[in-house]
């Protein structure tokens, strides 16, 4: 008679029906392990999707660099900027500085980003509508503004229309897509812009300020791109001299680089690696130990039956297959039904209690594999038990 | 002038011990041929399942050289010896050895299992084994639910579907009462008239008329018997 899967199953059967309930046991145990490793590798994976998330919020091969909350005065400003873009034009700059006023009718707060025409092409900003500045707005400081297009939607604001700030009119010249705006990273701090900001060139007066003493040529923060494809860390080595040799203290400034940002994520991988890591490690050894004792004793059960298969004429390899086949049944089985489950609790956590999970063939094929090679090494030494046995003695049993 | 008959299995000076102070067999020499019906009596104990397996190919002696087909066993490999068993070998057990929870129909295509037959021949045969068995009524019916002769008829036709040349029968009216042993022995005989040859290992002594050699198991040794032996 042929090999075929439909033997392979009875095969398969038969040795289930000696051993229904070990065999449900270690399906269950195999299952629980499974489900532990599907939810690492799947919560590991919906960290390094943050993670490329956050990185790529700030943009490709992009850092900023900030006065320190330690500074006393701002450490950056306008001529230094110009310095920089002198020493290193290979790089593509952008000054920021923050402001916050309060709104006279809504009372909620507005952020007003004063910066050059560079910072749209440096975040990767699509216009919705109209147009960023350009150098004739910062050349001649023409009160002008951008905003974002659910703000313009929300005040009912269209290129050409004037908001006043502090009873100055500026008129808006164009729209950013608000979904190159939301869902910033709060590891950003100021460059997490918010809802109700307007972008405003940097050469103009800061009019709406009371404070005085305040240096109106100051810079918040500069945000650099390399125009080649060097590294931003080594980039910002290079900027990090140049401002150095300024005579400022590193302290006085804060840099936010890939690295930085995704600092805090890293360790939470770290983290959740090492502990569910080494519980999943754990209920991998129990579920391959259950399994080898299981099939054991199934040998132990079916003398009978390998003497009756010997002298039908089954191999050697014949046996050990069929321990082998019952082992990654078992396994495999076991770990879809543990993926089957964290795919379930993903869903159920993704979309209610907003914690981030990725879902995809990683969580799929990675405990599959695991499992596969466990169910492997679980029956070598049951199979090489069974393959071994004198025929002749398995009868007399 | 009839051709000879040709060798189906020899011992030649065959010993065997499971340990070093457990001889079973001791230096037992013997030809076995095509035509033949063998019977092989002697006490409980006294080896004849041991001969029987050493000749079934089930293993191998500690001294000495088991030759089937003229093949000195010791030379053949696992798979080898497994396709020897799975077309050349037929064994009927005194325990039976059935799968209680398959139906009687998918024990004898059982035998089956490790041979090269295809699926079609193997129920085609399978189908007239039960019928020389005269088990074809209980195809269907689980083997656990038989009768100690049934389940045996249901091992002879296990045993012989595949064709073999030669039928090992371990005891295989052992624990049957008189009427079934006739019943089972009737079989055997037919077997035999249609060419299979056939060695049986029995303590019942009444069963030696069937067979056209016998021998007797004693003290390890085994010695031709000059008892009345018809053949079939």
């Amino acid at each position: 008679m042929v090999f075929s899967i439909a033997q392979l199953w009875r095969d398969f059967r038969l040795g289930l029906r000696n051993q229904w309930f070990m065999s449900a046991m270690v399906l269950v145990s195999i299952a629980t392990g499974a489900t532990c490793c599907a939810s690492l590798v799947s919560i590991l994976r919906g960290l390094q999707v943050q993670e490329e998330a956050i990185i790529n919020s700030l943009g490709a091969n992009v850092f900023a660099v900030s006065n320190a909350a330690v500074a006393k005065q701002s450490l950056l400003d306008t001529a230094t900027v110009s310095a920089l873009r002198t020493h290193l034009p290979e790089l593509e700059t952008s000054a920021l500085r923050f402001d916050v006023i309060d709104a006279n009718s809504t009372g909620e707060p507005l952020h007003i980003v004063q910066t050059d025409s560079g910072l749209a092409s440096i975040q990767g900003w699509r216009m919705q509508r109209g147009r960023f500045f350009d150098p004739h707005d910062l050349t001649f400081s023409t009160r002008v503004v951008v905003v974002g297009s659910a703000f313009a939607e929300m005040s009912g604001w269209h290129p050409g229309d004037y908001l006043y700030i502090s009873d100055l009119a500026y008129r808006i010249v164009g729209v950013i897509d608000s979904r190159d705006l939301q869902d910033q990273p709060s590891e950003l701090g100021n460059l997490a812009f918010k809802p109700r900001t307007v972008f405003m060139p940097l050469s103009l007066d800061n009019h709406w300020s009371a404070d005085i003493t305040r240096n109106p040529d100051r810079v918040d923060t500069l945000i650099v791109r390399s125009k080649s494809t060097r590294a931003s860390s080594l980039m910002a080595a290079r900027v990090q001299r140049f401002l150095l040799g300024g005579k400022m203290l590193n302290e006085q400034l804060h840099w936010v680089t890939p690295t930085t940002l995704t600092k805090g994520i890293k360790k939470l991988r770290r983290v959740i690696g090492i502990t569910l890591g080494s519980l999943a490690t754990m209920l991998l050894a129990l579920a391959a130990t259950t399994l080898t004792a299981s099939l054991t004793s199934s040998v132990r059960a079916r003398f009978s039956e390998i003497g009756l298969r010997r002298s039908l004429g089954a191999t050697r390899h014949a046996i050990a297959a069929l321990f082998v086949m019952e082992s990654l049944l078992i396994s495999i089985s076991g770990a879809a039904l543990g993926i089957t489950m964290t795919l379930l609790i993903g869903k159920f956590m993704t979309s209610q209690l907003g914690f981030l999970v990725e879902v995809d063939r990683h969580v799929v094929f990675i405990p599959l594999l695991i499992y596969f090679s466990m169910g492997v090494l679980a029956s070598y030494w049951p199979a090489k038990f069974a393959a071994n046995l004198s025929p002749a003695l398995c009868l007399r049993q | 002038m009839t051709a000879a008959p040709t060798p189906a299995l020899t011992f030649d000076r065959v010993s065997h011990r499971y340990s070093t102070d457990t001889t079973v067999l001791s230096n037992v020499s013997m030809q076995i041929n095509s035509t033949d019906f063998i019977m092989v009596t002697g006490p409980s104990g006294s080896g004849k399942s041991t001969f029987l397996q050493l000749g079934a190919l089930l293993e191998q002696p500690s001294e000495g050289e088991v030759y089937f087909q003229q093949k000195a066993v010791s030379s053949l490999d696992d798979k080898t010896l497994s396709q020897l068993r799975a077309s050349r070998v037929g064994i009927i057990f005194q325990a039976y050895h059935l799968l209680p929870r398959y139906s009687v129909f998918e024990n004898v295509l059982f035998g089956f299992r490790y041979s090269k037959t295809p699926m079609d021949e193997a129920r085609q045969l399978s189908q007239e084994a039960m019928q020389l068995a005269t088990i074809d009524h209980l195809q269907n019916k689980s083997a656990g639910l038989l009768s100690g002769g049934e389940m045996q008829r249901v091992a002879i036709a296990r045993a012989i579907a595949s064709r073999p040349d030669v039928l090992f029968a371990d005891e295989p009216t052992g624990n049957l009462d008189r009427r079934t042993t006739d019943m089972i022995m009737a079989t055997l005989a037919t077997l035999h008239a249609a060419g299979l040859t056939i060695v049986m290992a029995t303590h019942d002594d009444s069963l030696v008329p069937f067979a056209n050699r016998h021998y007797q198991l004693t003290g390890h040794s085994l010695h031709r018997s000059d008892r009345a032996c018809h053949g079939v």
